[in-house]
């Protein structure tokens, strides 16, 4: 129990989502079980979280809730894709495994294509349900380092002004010197200077590497919310 | 409707009785072999001890009525969808 991750489990039946409990127990890993689907999202916090933007959503941003999702896809109520979806909209990365019954193949591959982890139909061996929990801790591990990486360079971001922000956006745009001070109505040597404060900022070495950073950046963020701090 | 398609429909209500039968039965298994792999680990890490041995068994016990009630009514279904079949032979 060294990494702090915690393995949700969410299912209707009592026994079943114990016993799931206790066998992850008894292989060393924290869990936390929830009867359904909207006790999950109301302790965990997530129930009417909305990002308007990419700040908003980076500064909520909570590593305490890290781990993964053990699902029921059949629950009475919010069934466990209807909470994929919810979960889907307020941005959680948390991984999810479904658990289904028998010929609920329908449903799994549904869930697979909004993004689940994998799913396991019922009775599964015990073996292959442990490896799967312990591969899904590694990927919120990954999915943590990401976002952390991109909070990094948010906070970079913040730093720039408004004007040297415009000048990046420019940059991004592959537009050259000349032709971003003709659109500012600027001389080419105060544009030269924003572009080195953008660079020195930014703790870029290149342009190149700038334009990597900027577009992973972007492109991380609109997979969660569909706004770009930086236009490109 | 014809009698064919009443027939359809009188097996499609049987089949989703099947169906959630086994799922009944399904549940309490799942639960018992998840019990027990447990106690199997925590014996092998060393992590157990009488108490926590002994939860495990009460739990499994409850699971193995639990899954008895559900063999129960299954062949319960099964005896009466046999006799059906018999007397309309």
């Amino acid at each position: 129990m060294k990494t702090g991750q915690i393995v949700h489990i969410v299912d209707d039946d009592e026994a079943v989502r114990d016993s799931l409990s206790v066998l992850l127990n008894s292989h060393g890993l924290m869990t936390s079980t929830y009867p359904d689907a909207k006790s999950f999202l109301e302790s965990s916090g997530m129930t009417s979280l909305t990002y308007p933007d990419t700040e908003t959503f980076l500064e909520s941003f909570d590593p305490t809730l890290s781990g993964c999702l053990v699902l029921d896809i059949q629950m009475p109520e919010m069934s466990g894709l209807h909470l994929q979806e919810e979960l889907v909209a307020v941005g959680s990365t948390l991984p999810i495994i479904f658990l289904t019954g028998h010929a609920e193949v329908n449903a799994a591959v549904q869930a697979l294509k909004s993004g689940a982890f994998d799913f396991l139909e019922k009775p599964f061996d015990h073996n292959t349900f442990v490896a799967l929990v312990k591969q899904a801790l590694e990927k919120d591990k990954k999915n943590r380092a990401a976002l952390l990486k991109q909070r990094e360079v948010y906070e970079l971001l913040k730093t720039l002004t408004p004007r040297e922000r415009q000048v990046l956006n420019h940059v991004m745009d592959a537009k050259a010197t000349k032709v971003i001070a003709i659109e500012m109505g600027l001389s080419q040597r105060t544009i030269e200077i924003y572009r080195a404060n953008v660079m020195q900022k930014m703790q870029s070495r290149s342009i190149a590497q700038l334009v990597r950073v900027i577009s992973e950046f972007n492109s991380t963020m609109s997979h969660i919310i569909h706004e770009n701090l930086v236009s490109s | 409707m014809t009698i064919a398609d009443k027939n359809r429909e009188l097996d499609k209500g049987i089949h989703k009785d099947l169906y959630i039968l086994i799922h009944n039965l399904n549940q309490p298994l799942t639960a018992i072999n998840n019990y027990a792999h447990a106690g199997i680990a925590m014996l092998a890490t060393g992590n157990s001890n009488k108490e926590s041995l002994a939860v495990l068994f009460e739990k499994i016990t409850e699971q193995v009525t639990r899954s008895n009630k559900s063999t129960k009514e299954l062949s319960q279904l099964v005896d009466s969808l046999l006799n059906t079949k018999d007397n309309s032979d």
